[in-house]
């Protein structure tokens, strides 16, 4: 801290003069609408199915607890953000450590192809997987008949494990890039010297991989998967386009969404909302918890 | 770090030896194309055509013809481009001097401020999105596009700042120290001497906040009530048949692929700026 000659503390105004307009902003637009969704979570709903009364109630949290469509919602939500990360984790190292013994150039253009699917708007990515599996017309069912492994087309979004699997497929394409270079700096800010001793004493690839990639690898990759679960658990687009309001396949975002907009329920929506917060960072503590009891010890 | 010359050279003299690397690096390289070139073929396709499954077949061009000859669509996509723009260049003008305080100087709360944008950051739309409703009918700007402008800067604001703040850091510390010797004030110093420098970081950050904001959806939909404030995502979105077995496939697949385009663009253009934004927003 910048002292005075006394050795006071001097106040400095010039870094916040330059954060002022930042803070204002982010209080009309982060502070204010979150004391506000609080407050109405504590609020009966004049219209909705708790009849209105002054001050404060928990009846919307009473009601949540005992809401199916909520805890089908909750289910949903946290088994397909698990899924989706863990296979983008795993396919996006498994790409990144091909990438890496690339040629710089063909790195590039195999990087900027691969990226094309995270640029597509996730409105899109559902428009697009949802004609392609469509059950009458899909270009998949053909393929797949074509080739021989199915006989009739198959009903992918009859139960609501396929409704959520495909969910978790069309994250998959969407969102591995990202994983992908993610894992790529990581392995690109390896000690190279530690990997070629490895290789001199005649490590095979897989033993270096296990002792030494990995373990170094760990720490930088996990954020990276923890910084992905939060965006999973959050999800909202791939949901709504795919099946709308169908509570099989809506997430926690969707059941928010739908109460404050459709059923203009705000105190219930409100309520929700905060219950959605407490599930995502419970779900993520448990994340961090099991990443960092997995983490694998680096071998000598 | 890139790898030694030598090991690059190693790896290309063997290529023919690893097949098996090459079949997963086509599989990687054809699964995002694939899907994309159903998407164009079927954009092409009218009526019974839309159900063959044949590759390719004389194009039909009706799907676009209808979509840019109707001023919804154009009006959408006017939205989409004036509000992801609008957003992009406010986020940087908030973003270049908060940045600059967080990554270059050091003063009590830093850290606090840090923490805090981090949660706001990882805060989850819905969180916001009653209060949100309140303050911009309080506003008078629903159903406007003013609401998703100010409305994506809740994303667009954490994300810029946290970037752009490990941008300026890595900067070297003599260059304020020249500066102020040499008289600058802290505008001066951060217009003149800094911003030509973070100059790859104020290009990543603009792209990423752009592309996030020309797909955002969850905001778009709630804040828009009719065709006059509404983005393409959520026209695509919304773009439905009476009947569920009658969806305009492809009607869908050219809208899609027309609000598709500058995204795409952006990245097979700025592939390197886009990449290094990504990473240094999870990493630093």
């Amino acid at each position: 801290m910048p002292q005075n000659k006394q050795g006071r503390e001097i106040f400095l105004w010039q870094p916040w003069l330059l954060l002022t307009p930042t803070l204002i902003t982010l209080m009309a637009l982060v502070l204010i609408p979150l004391l506000q969704t609080i407050r109405l979570a504590f609020t009966a709903d004049a219209h909705g199915l708790v009849p209105p009364h002054a001050g404060l109630t928990f009846e919307n949290f009473h009601l949540l607890a005992t809401d199916t469509a909520w805890w089908h919602a909750a289910g949903t939500t946290i088994l397909f953000a698990l899924s989706a990360v863990v296979v983008e984790t795993a396919l996006g190292v498994a790409l990144a450590l091909l990438l890496q013994k690339m040629d710089i150039r063909l790195r590039g253009f195999l990087l900027a192809i691969m990226l094309l699917p995270w640029a597509v708007p996730a409105v899109v990515a559902a428009r697009l997987w949802g004609w392609m599996l469509n059950p009458h017309y899909g270009i998949i069912n053909a393929a797949l008949m074509t080739v021989g492994f199915i006989h009739q087309g198959s009903e992918w979004t009859t139960s609501p494990m396929g409704m959520l699997a495909i969910m978790v497929l069309v994250d998959i394409w969407q969102a591995t890039p990202f994983m992908t270079l993610l894992a790529l700096a990581g392995l690109q800010s390896l000690p190279t010297d530690t990997l070629e001793a490895a290789r001199m004493d005649g490590a095979t690839p897989w033993q270096t991989f296990r002792a030494i990639t990995l373990p170094l690898l760990w720490h930088p990759l996990m954020a990276a998967a923890l910084f992905r679960l939060l965006d999973a658990l959050r999800m909202f687009d791939l949901s709504s386009v795919l099946y709308g309001a169908d509570i099989h396949g809506m997430t926690l975002s969707v059941f928010v969404q739908t109460q404050i907009v459709q059923f203009g329920a705000q105190g219930y929506g409100a309520a929700s909302a905060l219950s959605t917060l407490a599930i995502i960072a419970m779900t993520a503590v448990l994340f961090w918890a099991c990443v960092s009891r997995l983490a694998p010890k680096h071998m000598p | 770090m890139r790898l030694p010359a030598g090991t690059e050279a190693y790896a290309v003299s063997h290529l023919p030896s690893s097949l098996w690397r090459w079949v997963i690096l086509s599989v990687a390289l054809l699964q995002p194309l694939l899907p994309l070139y159903w998407a164009l073929v079927t954009s092409f396709r009218k009526g019974s055509d839309l159900f063959s499954t044949v590759p390719f077949a004389p194009p039909s061009f009706e799907n676009y013809s209808g979509l840019l000859s109707n001023p919804t669509w154009w009006h959408d996509a006017a939205n989409s481009l004036i509000s992801a723009s609008a957003v992009a260049l406010i986020t940087l003008i908030l973003a270049i001097p908060a940045a600059y305080a967080l990554g270059r100087m050091s003063f009590q709360g830093r850290n606090t401020v840090l923490a805090l944008l981090l949660g706001c950051a990882m805060l989850p739309q819905i969180a916001i999105l009653s209060g949100l409703f309140t303050v911009i009918s309080k506003l008078g700007l629903y159903n406007r596009l003013g609401s998703l402008i100010f409305a994506d800067l809740f994303f667009a604001l954490p994300f810029a700042i946290w970037l752009l703040t490990g941008f300026f850091r890595d900067l070297p510390r003599d260059l304020d120290d020249a500066g102020r010797l040499d008289g600058c004030g802290i505008m001066r110093r951060i217009l003149i001497i800094h911003l030509p420098l973070v100059w790859p970081g104020l290009a990543a950050t603009g792209l990423l906040t752009f592309i996030n904001c020309w797909n955002e959806f969850l905001f778009g939909l709630t804040f828009t009530l009719s065709d006059s404030a509404r983005t393409l995502p959520v026209s695509i979105g919304l773009i439905s048949a009476p009947s569920r077995f009658e969806l305009p496939f492809g009607l869908i697949m050219a809208a899609s692929l027309l609000g598709t385009l500058p995204p795409i663009l952006l990245v097979l253009f700025f592939q390197r700026r886009i990449a290094a934004g990504l990473t240094a927003g999870a990493v630093k």
